[in-house]
């Protein structure tokens, strides 16, 4: 009888190592291979920092409006697509500048 | 802006390119490597050059407007993410009597504490234990003499004396009473090849130093 709830939990967490595993999986290793270093440069292109060192997020998380307290006047870039609103402070934005998001089922790029 | 990062039906993952093209923002996917356009969503270097990605409608707007407008919103919760800036790129750039010495970032990161000299003056350049990319940079030269620093668990401290300082702000640990905090140095970061162009003549310290 005590057994159940033991094997209940060892299946939820299976389950979910399982979902981390995949999620984690899910952003690819970024490809060593750069264009510009290679030579193939567009007219009017500069390179102003490394590539990588200014690091866009990958997995952003989310909380319901009454749990972040931003100033009324805090400028956002707000996206809404089947059902679901996103808000993304520009203050945040300006300091990662790219999110690898996604809304409903499309997986969505914000950048400022 | 917002794109619709996808092509033929699978989603792009992109990283930061670090360049400027038309003074705007570019971007690197990380499948394949090619550079795009930000204003364009366009790829403009490497296999996907010529493919573009949709911008999609969104909004700038005050934060009180939008949840007017959308009173179910959610928020992007901006602790997550990590550190923003990758500092193993930079070099932390010491400049006394315009001698000039770049530490990288990643030399310090693995033996903790730098012991040099520049200019005459004995200084020390310190990972900071609170921070874990973060660094402070102090005067070797105590009231007792000039100090060879090594790590601490509490901070930096002189074998000779074992006077511990803490990393951060240098202030006396543990120590004889008349201990003495650090003095700290100015630095400030920079990417190796900027350092060159304001400080021609600077040197780049090695751990071989």
């Amino acid at each position: 009888m005590s057994a159940l709830p033991a094997i209940r939990a060892l299946a939820l967490a299976a389950a979910l190592s399982v979902v981390a595993a995949a999620a984690a999986a899910q952003v690819p290793v970024a490809s060593s291979f750069d264009p510009i270093r290679a030579g193939e440069v567009p007219p009017g292109y500069y390179q102003s920092v490394p590539r990588g060192v200014i690091r866009a997020i990958y997995e952003p998380r989310f909380v319901a409006a009454d749990k972040v307290r931003w100033p009324d006047a805090a400028l956002v870039i707000g996206v809404e697509y089947q059902g679901v609103a996103k808000a993304h402070p520009v203050s945040f934005l300006n300091f990662r500048e790219m999110v690898n998001d996604q809304i409903g089922d499309w997986p969505i790029l914000v950048s400022w | 802006m917002v794109h619709r990062r996808e092509i033929a039906d699978q989603p792009i993952w992109f990283g930061n390119q670090g360049g400027l093209w038309g003074n705007a923002m570019t971007w690197f996917d990380h499948a394949t490597g090619s550079v795009w356009s930000q204003p364009l969503g366009l790829a403009i270097a490497g296999p996907r050059r010529g493919q573009r990605i949709d911008l999609l409608p969104s909004l700038l707007t005050s934060w009180r407007a939008w949840r007017e407008a959308y009173p179910h919103t959610v928020a992007l919760d901006a602790r997550g993410g990590g550190s923003g800036f990758d500092l193993r790129a930079m070099v932390i750039v010491v400049e006394l009597e315009r001698e000039a010495v770049a530490y990288p970032v990643t030399a310090l990161q693995r033996v903790g504490v730098i012991n040099d000299e520049l200019a005459g003056v004995p200084v020390a350049v310190v990972a900071d234990p609170r921070s874990p990319d973060r660094w402070n940079v102090f005067s070797r030269r105590t009231g007792t003499g000039v100090v060879q620093f090594a790590a601490h668990e509490r901070g930096i401290r002189d074998p000779q004396s074992g006077t511990v300082w803490d990393a951060t702000t240098g202030a006396v640990v543990a120590g004889p009473s008349d201990a003495q905090p650090l003095l700290r140095i100015p630095a400030l970061t920079s990417f190796p090849r900027d350092f060159l162009t304001f400080w021609p003549g600077g040197r780049f310290w090695t751990i071989a130093n």
